[in-house]
Order: C-alpha cells, then structure tokens, then sequence
C-alpha cells in the first residue's frame, strides 16, 4: 500500500517537475525584448500556458484572437511535416506583425508573436531552440501520463 | 594540460553562470590556471555582467580572466542566445591584459598593446613555449541616434535624419557638406564600424607574425556598445586580451567564409563616409544605385523582408569587393529602407581604398551564401584542422551568418558536433572575427582556433 502510495507521489512529481519546466523555457523566450507574447497550444486548440504583456495587451489581445481562429488549420498543416510556419499580421497601414507557428514535440504548437521590428533571423535561432526543447518535455509528460 | 567547457542558457545570467561553472568544474577536476567567459547578450548594462563575474571570483579569485558578450554562444550539448559559457585550462600559462577606452587614441594604445604582446612572446619563446592572443575588442557602436533612424524611430530632431531631407538629396554638394558634418560627430570617439579602429593593431600583428584570433563584442539590443570581461570585472568598449602559452601545444587558426560567386558586376563609390555610409554609387543615390545592381528595383518588397530580418540593417546579399575571383574576402552591402544611403560593414581602410580606385570601376562579384555553402564549409574547414590530438576548440562564427541560418542554425550546429566528437569547444556567435592567418578583416567569416597536442620527441 505505502509503495504504491510512494508511486503515485512519484508520478505527481514528475509531472509537477514537467510542468514548470514547461512555464520556464516558456517564460525564457518571452524575456526577449523582441518577443510580444508566447502561447504554447495543445493540438485541439486549448492553451497550455502563455505568456504576454499587460501593458500592451490591447493589440495583442486581438492578435491572439486571430491566431486561435487559424489555429486548427496550422495544426493540419505542422501536422504533415512543416516545421514552423511565419505569418505576417497586419494591424495597421504601417505596421505588421510577425507571428510564427512551431511544432513541439507530437502534440503541441508553439506560437510566437513578434514586435513589428523584431530581428527575426535572430530570434528564429531562439524559437527553434525553445520549440525542440518544449517538445521534449511535452513528450516526457505525455509518457508520464497526462 | 586539459580543458574544459560549461554552458548553460538562461535569461537569468547569474543563474547561467553558476550552471556553466559547475559543468565546466566537474569536467576538469583540478584548479584552472585560466578562464574563458562568454555570455550572450543580457538587459540591464555592466552591472549584470559584474555580478555574474562575482560568482566565478568567489571560486577562483586569482585565476586570470578574459572574455566579451556576444550574440550567442553553443557548444555541443546547447545553444542560445542568452546565458553563460565557461571554458577552463589547466596545465598552461595564461595571461590577460587590459587597454580601456581603446576606441579614443587608437595609435597609442596600440602600440601599448604591441609592446605587451611582443615582451609576452619573446619571454615565453626562451622557455620554448609557443604563444596565441586572443583579442576582444570593442564591437559596432553605432550612435543612439543613427541606431534610432535605421530602426524608424525618433523621426524629428535627429541630426542623421537630416540627411535624408529632400533638399540634400537633390542637392550632392550639400548631402557632401551634411556629410562630413554627421562624419565629424561619428567619429568623437571613434564610433562607427568596429574594424576600423582595431585595424593598425591587427595589421602590424599580422606583419609581425604574431599568432592571433579575435572576436569583436557586440550587444544585439542597443547595437552601440560592447562588454568585455577583464578579471572578474566588467568594461564597456574597451579592449581585453588573453595570451595562451605552452611548450607542448601547437596553436592554429582559419578563415573560412564559404561564398559562392553568382556574377559580377562593376560599380564605382561616388563618395563615402566614415562609419559605413555611402552616399552615391554609380552617379545615383546610394540606396536606388544598389537595388539596381542587385536587379530589385521592381521588387522592393524583398528588400523590406531582408531588412527586418536582418535588424533594418543587414545585407540581403554579400557582396566580393576584391578584384581576385579567386580570394573571399566578403564585404556587405545593405541598403535601409530608412535612409536613401547604402551602408557597407568593412573597415574604413577598405572602403576609402575603394573610393580612391572609383574611376577605374571597380569590380564585384556578387556572393551567395545559403546553409548549404555554410554547412560544406564546415565540413572543410574543421576536418582539415582536427586530428586525434586536438585539445580544445573555439570558434568566431558571425552573428549575420546565424541570422542567414535562422530557423536551420540547430542542424548547423549538428556539424561541429559530428566533427569535433569529444574534444571540448565553444562557439561564439559574435560580432566580427579575425585571425592571424588572413588579413584584411572580412565580412560573414568563421574563425577556427584550435590547440593541438605535440607528440613528445
């Protein structure tokens, strides 16, 4: 009875573990003064963490909006082999937002979305990093159990 | 003699550094007689660099110790943009010196640094020990204001925004007169391209036969200054240096760039300015000149998605501006949507060579450079160095090159990994390279240095 007690516990904590794992490389990539928001997806399209800032929310928010609106249809198209994929959002006459859409493992999307000056080919070195070790860990937690 | 490497990538550089140490610590099992630190680029200016430098003097308080910020750092197990990595050397003597505000009187204190690196050499040449530098010098600083218009903020009030007023620009005497004027300003200081300034000092180290390799320190978010690291102190634009000696290591070094020649094409500077700028090219306004060369004029469209990639700033393409097909010597050319100049990333003294030489048209071959001629470059560049007896690595590899990578960079990195094998390396994504083996400084270019063992005889 106690080891199996132990055994649940040990499980709860694996996942516990995984999960901050999870916030932390989330929250790494949002310290880039580059990045607007990170919003980590499960395949059917519910949130899993994100991360964005309150004080310029209001644009965001709506940017956020549109990529839960395209969402299923990046899902179908990561799903049959594209690593990532770039939008340009265009918010005003001016300005468009770049937004990418990175695969994480086998059931989850990364979403980045970008400052409208951001050095993209920098921070695509960053995203690809943060969207290969995501998946790692969301694999692990799957095999753990969700 | 052994070495060691540490890596980890935080946002927290406190954090990163501690992990780093532990690794490399726990790798090399005795006490260092030399550090290396790296870091990525961190918010938050000299104090969070000096703060992470407190924890390694806390362990090593005596151990001599040389670095710089750069844009990113790998190494086999990780890579990223922001945190720490460490490398330690044990077994071999190790120097570092220090020349603050190395941007202000360039000649003196290069010969200061002459002077010390050739009493360094001569010293440890009657122990029979051969010698490397390793210099870290201050990287692109370009002014607040400049870095201000090429990323389209701060419109008004902003003396480099005056330059691209209508009235200069139907006007070349005037936009000569403007020039010389923002010319003047740049160079309080001796801001501008990062090259220029480090140039006599490599050239004379070059012609001496001194052994070197170097990497320029850069910080991708504000572009107008760097960090080195001198002794468990930080310094901002200043010039550090590291010598490595031992009597059983054989120190070497590459330039590689791996550009492929699409096609030439001849252009003359009509004028130039200091810190990059070119005004005119072929008789036009630099920017309209350049777009034609590089037959975009009907797609600028192109241009606008190269720029924001490569930080409003960067070269769509390399350009060869080397009369010699066969030499690689890559200097870029870039246009910003901004501003109506082009704007060329070689040091002064090449540059000004080129607007001498204008009426003779020169000639350039437009490069390619795509993660394929970067990945055969790999392959070619590091099997001809490697051999079972290498010691350590460390690799300049250019920040613009990274950037070209992008999305592919992890792959890139997969091929110093099957290379390299177990030897311990670094690289350091940063913002210019240079080594003893090639002069002049180029553009997009990965700098190797390894030490190899010597069989004892």
């Amino acid at each position: 009875m106690i080891s199996q007690t132990r055994e649940i516990d040990d499980q709860a904590l694996r996942l516990t573990k995984a999960i901050s794992s999870i916030q932390t490389e989330a929250n790494h990539l949002f310290t880039f003064r580059d990045v607007k928001a990170t919003i980590l997806f499960r395949l059917d399209g519910r949130v899993i963490s994100s991360f964005y800032d309150t004080e310029t929310s209001n644009l965001i928010l709506s940017v956020i909006k549109w990529v839960k609106e395209i969402i299923s249809k990046t899902k179908e198209e990561l799903k049959h082999g594209a690593r990532s994929i770039k939008y340009n959002k265009q918010i005003n006459q001016n300005e468009a937002i770049p937004v990418y859409f990175y695969r994480t493992g086998n059931s989850g999307i990364l979403v980045a979305i970008l400052h409208s000056r951001a050095n993209t080919g920098l921070m695509e070195i960053e995203m690809s990093r943060t969207a290969k070790r995501l998946g790692l860990i969301i694999d692990r937690k799957q095999s753990i159990g969700d | 003699m052994k070495a060691s490497v540490g890596l980890c990538i935080n946002h927290n550089l406190k954090l990163a550094t501690k992990n780093a140490l532990e690794q490399a610590e726990k790798e090399l099992n005795t006490q260092p007689t030399g550090i290396l630190y790296f870091t990525g680029t961190h918010p938050g200016g000299k104090n969070i660099y000096s703060q992470s430098l407190k924890i390694i003097k806390k362990k090593y308080p005596n151990t001599p110790l040389a670095g710089c910020s750069g844009i990113g750092i790998a190494n086999n197990q990780d890579y990223g943009l922001k945190g720490a990595a460490i490398m330690f050397f044990s077994g071999i003597s190790v120097r570092t010196q220090l020349v603050k505000r190395f941007r202000i009187r360039t000649m003196a204190k290069t010969k200061k640094i002459l002077k010390k690196c050739t009493d360094i050499e001569t010293k440890e040449l009657r122990q029979n020990s051969s010698t490397s530098f390793i210099f870290f010098p201050p990287g692109l600083g370009f002014p607040k204001l400049m870095v201000n218009l090429l990323n389209h903020r701060l419109k008004g009030f902003n003396p480099f925004f005056a330059l691209n007023n209508r009235v200069w620009r139907d006007f070349p005497a005037l936009s000569r007169f403007s020039g010389k004027i923002v010319n003047f300003l740049m160079n309080i200081g001796g801001i501008g391209i990062s090259y220029s300034s480090a140039w006599p000092l490599f050239q004379e180290l070059y012609e001496r036969g001194i052994h070197y390799t170097g990497t320029f320190g850069v910080d991708s978010i504000s572009m107008n200054k760097s960090y080195q690291f001198y002794n468990y102190k930080a310094f901002k634009d200043s010039m550090t240096f590291i010598s490595l000696s031992s009597p059983e290591l054989r120190f070497m070094s590459k330039t590689d760039t791996g550009a492929t020649v699409d096609y030439q094409k001849p252009f003359s500077l009509d004028s130039y300015l200091d810190g990059g700028f070119i005004p005119r090219i072929n008789g036009q306004w630099g920017a309209i000149s350049l777009l034609k060369l590089f037959e975009m004029e009907k797609t600028p469209e192109i241009l606008e998605e190269c720029t924001q990639k490569y930080f409003y700033y960067h070269p769509f393409r390399p350009l060869c501006i080397l009369d010699n097909k066969k030499s690689q010597n890559l200097y870029g050319l870039s246009i910003n949507p901004n501003l109506n100049h082009a704007l060329i990333t070689a040091p002064n003294q090449v540059a000004k060579k080129l607007y001498v030489d204008y009426k003779e048209q020169f000639q350039s071959y437009i490069c390619n450079q795509s993660a394929v001629t970067i990945e055969n470059l790999l392959d070619k560049s590091l099997s001809s160095l490697i051999e079972d007896n290498t010691k350590f690595g460390l690799f300049f590899d250019c920040g613009n090159r990274a950037m070209i990578v992008g999305d592919r960079f992890q792959q890139y990195l997969e091929y110093y990994k099957k290379n390299l094998g177990k030897v311990p390396y670094l690289v350091i994504i940063s913002g210019g390279e240079v080594n003893s083996q090639s002069f002049p400084i180029v553009n997009f270019s990965l700098v190797s240095s390894i030490a190899q063992q010597l069989s004892p005889t």
